[in-house]
């Protein structure tokens, strides 16, 4: 189980980052503090999603040009910084996708398959199974998919999950829920077939 | 599951550090941020690819072809820097994506409804002078070329058009900010022109050093404005100069010229003609000089006498005397009286100036003898001679008083019309200096309620209390009456055709920050649309775009509106900007939309107007 998000911020962090926000609404300049800090995991979050590593470059540079733009817009409300920076990703990266522009990927390692195992109550971890698992995951629509990504793939707690996808905490739960059942039938009739 | 685009990766190929570090640029980021003066907008607002490239395929072609007007962003207060690199030399992923959200340059907000051209011929090769409205438009002979520098002959075809106020800023959509050293500012005009000009519908440019000279009609009072130009290239407004626009001196140089034409047509009307009747009567002076009788002279027996044959026109002042002997002077000491029995070839008599010396020349061959004679007369002929002398030198001595009467009269009608003309010209003068001594305090008084209003907004803001409601009605008041609309003439030089601009660059207005939600009457949501705010203190009109703080000062008068997505107008009248009873936080304009339909400038005029005045 994931209780707390690697992506977490200590409480000086946080005022840390609002000073680093405030002098970027005041001269743009001074952004490049919150870019530099967030550059790498926005593109490691980019690139996971997309086919290409041109295209997750050329996304990156967009979504911090979204975000300069739109800083003075950004008020603190117990959102980290960063979720609204994912938040601005998702929708760029969705947008692609429905340009059919960019292709969808999951780029996932072997060790981040093993919270879905857990989560599937199962202690396969054969090449077969990763391809069952594989073929589940393309059967899942954008927003579920995302949902396995982020609390999976990731490791995000809940609340942030909602932050990002806009959605509350408690429903990004219940979806999440909704969708290994949906995984574990298409597992089950994988299996069966197989 | 062949047609599904998901592609599950397991064990994908990671990105290593030096790829990310190589792509993590912030400069490149920051750069394309301040070329393109992009806007805030909805987080992540969607940009398909496909029109992505038609739009940068637009913005190419605009690129090349400078003389139209297309392409880019609004610049806007938010850039801090002016930047001179264009998307292209930057991060070229970044510029395609970014071309996505820009606006375009000159974004008229009415569709079909701009500020007209007015079109003027103009032959190339001499040149020519039009009129727009009170504006005077001179163009030299041989003023253009063509792309390649070649002149060009023909009729060339001017397009030109002025903008004088909120309403002529709003329709043509011309941005009226100006980024500089980081900041961006807000224009105050003095007035701006646009001028094109085209040969059989290619554009063709001014050469150089044949500049377009226009004198153009301005309501601004003040000295503060600069000259800029619009570079539709980089996108924003570049700085031209500053002098040859204060008003006192466009006023001055009016004045100046009028005196000049005033000498000109004084000198050509009438005092060349006194001039000439003065010359007149002192030629006639100078003839009755000639013609004045010389007082007769006895005979000294002692000196030799010749007879000499004189021709009376020749010699007027002889002409009176009968009888007349020329005594040889004694001077000629080398005279010998055998020349009186010899014969001559030829004899000329020549007076020297007007004395009563002759020359009496005799000559033969190569015989010539210069004689100093006088002209004399003998016994009677001296008494008769005398009697004449008196009879036609007083009749001559009458015509000359009437000539100089007649001079010292023609004199005195010119120095009097001279004395008329100085009187005109000091009254000029002046008057001249009056303007200019009213324009200087109305300037300073200007200047000292600007300082009082920024003072009075920061105390209010401080305060925020109802004391200040008094000081506000009170200095709109006194703001009311110092507004005066002088016409105002500004000079400009034009090298390049374009967009030229008399302005001078504000600060946004201080005392009110509010976070705004904009909806029309219905409540529907106008968040999407640029609000325009008009201080009508100062001929300024502020662009609040989509997400962005409304700034403005509670004391002040200021009216916005914002054109709905049905391309209606919706207003905030001044009286309710009057009542915003908060400084900071957020606030909800409630706007009126108008039911006017908008095919003209003339139509939003007529619609805006009651709420402008």
């Amino acid at each position: 189980m994931i209780n707390n998000s690697k992506y977490h911020l200590a409480e000086g962090e946080i005022l840390s980052e609002q000073r680093a926000i405030e002098d970027a609404k005041s001269n743009p300049a001074r952004f490049e503090v919150l870019y530099n800090r967030y550059y790498e995991p926005i593109l490691q979050f980019v690139y996971k999603r997309v086919e290409g590593k041109e295209a997750a470059y050329d996304i990156t540079s967009q979504v911090f040009l979204n975000a300069m733009t739109n800083i003075k817009g950004y008020k603190f409300m117990g959102m980290p910084f960063s979720s609204w920076l994912y938040r601005i990703a998702v929708n760029e990266i969705n947008q692609m996708f429905r340009s059919d522009k960019v292709r969808r990927a999951v780029k996932v390692d072997e060790d981040e398959l093993k919270y879905v195992m857990d989560e599937l109550k199962t202690a396969e971890e054969t090449e077969s199974r990763y391809q069952m698992i594989s073929e589940a995951l393309g059967e899942l629509d954008e927003e579920e998919l995302q949902l396995v990504e982020l609390r999976f793939f990731e490791q995000r707690a809940f609340k942030e999950i909602g932050e990002i996808l806009n959605i509350t905490e408690n429903n990004s739960k219940v979806k999440l829920y909704r969708i290994i059942d949906k995984i574990k039938k298409t597992l089950t009739l994988s299996k069966k077939s197989a | 599951m062949e047609d599904k685009k998901v592609n599950i990766n397991i064990g994908y190929e990671k990105l290593t550090q030096e790829e990310i570090n190589s792509h993590k640029n912030f400069g490149k980021v920051y750069q394309t941020y301040v070329s393109t003066g992009v806007k805030p907008m909805k987080v992540a607002k969607k940009f398909p690819y496909t029109k992505l490239l038609i739009v940068a395929t637009v913005s190419t072609v605009v690129t090349v072809g400078v003389w139209k007007y297309k392409s880019s962003s609004h610049q806007n207060g938010k850039t801090p820097a002016t930047a001179k690199t264009s998307p292209s030399s930057t991060n070229k992923a970044v510029a395609k994506t970014h071309d996505s959200l820009k606006r375009k340059f000159i974004h008229p907000p009415l569709k079909g409804v701009d500020v007209p051209y007015m079109s003027y011929n103009v032959q190339s090769s001499k040149g020519g002078m039009f009129t727009y409205k009170k504006s005077k438009i001179t163009i030299p002979a041989n003023a253009f070329c063509d792309e390649n520098g070649k002149d060009v002959s023909g009729d060339v075809k001017i397009n030109y058009r002025e903008f004088h106020d909120a309403i002529d800023f709003f329709v043509s959509g011309i941005p009226m900010t100006y980024d500089s050293a980081g900041k961006t500012y807000n224009f105050e005009s003095a007035g701006m022109l646009d001028i094109q000009g085209t040969l059989n519908g290619k554009p063709v440019f001014i050469k150089p050093g044949k500049d377009i000279q226009i004198a153009m009609s301005s309501f601004q009072t003040g000295t503060k404005y600069n000259v800029y130009k619009l570079d539709t290239i980089q996108k924003n407004w570049a700085y031209q100069g500053k002098s040859n626009y204060k008003m006192e001196k466009a006023q001055k140089t009016v004045i100046k010229k009028q005196v000049n034409i005033a000498i000109q047509q004084f000198s050509a009307k009438d005092t060349i003609a006194v001039k000439q009747k003065i010359d007149v009567v002192k030629q006639e002076e100078k003839k009755l000089e000639a013609e004045k009788p010389l007082p007769p002279v006895k005979t000294n027996e002692q000196n030799y006498k010749c007879i000499i044959d004189v021709d009376s026109s020749e010699f007027p002042e002889l002409a009176v005397y009968k009888n007349v002997k020329f005594e040889v002077d004694p001077s000629n000491k080398d005279y010998n009286p055998k020349w009186a029995t010899t014969e001559w070839t030829d004899a000329k008599l020549t007076r020297k100036g007007s004395s009563e010396d002759y020359i009496f020349t005799v000559s033969k061959g190569n015989i010539k003898h210069d004689i100093l004679v006088h002209p004399t007369f003998e016994g009677q002929d001296y008494k008769v001679a005398l009697k004449e002398y008196n009879q036609k030198y007083a009749q001559y001595q009458t015509k000359l008083d009437k000539k100089i009467e007649e001079e010292k009269k023609q004199k005195e009608a010119y120095e009097k019309m001279m004395a008329e003309f100085k009187k005109k010209e000091a009254e000029e003068s002046e008057k001249r200096l009056e303007i200019q001594k009213q324009n200087e305090l109305l300037e300073a008084k200007n200047e000292k309620v600007r300082q009082e209003n920024a003072r009075l907004a920061a105390e209010y803001q401080e305060k925020n209390s109802r004391s200040i409601e008094k000081q506000k009605q009170l200095l709109e008041e006194e703001e009311a009456r110092r507004l005066v609309q002088n016409n105002v003439i500004n000079y400009l030089n034009i090298k390049q055709f374009g967009i030229i601009n008399c302005d001078n660059p504000d600060m946004l207005p201080q005392g009110a920050q509010l976070i705004p939600t904009y909806v029309d009457d219905k409540k529907d949501n106008l968040n999407n649309t640029t609000v325009f705010m008009v201080r009508k203190d100062r001929n300024q009109i502020i662009e609040f775009y989509p997400g962005h703080y409304c700034n403005f000062n509670p004391l002040e008068r200021n009216f916005a509106w914002a054109v709905t997505p049905d391309h209606k107008i919706a207003i905030y009248s001044e009286e309710e900007f009057s009542k915003i009873n908060k400084t900071k936080g957020e606030f909800t304009f409630e706007m009126t939309v108008l039911n006017n339909a908008f095919a003209s400038e003339d139509d939003v005029r007529e619609a805006l107007k009651p709420y402008m005045d």
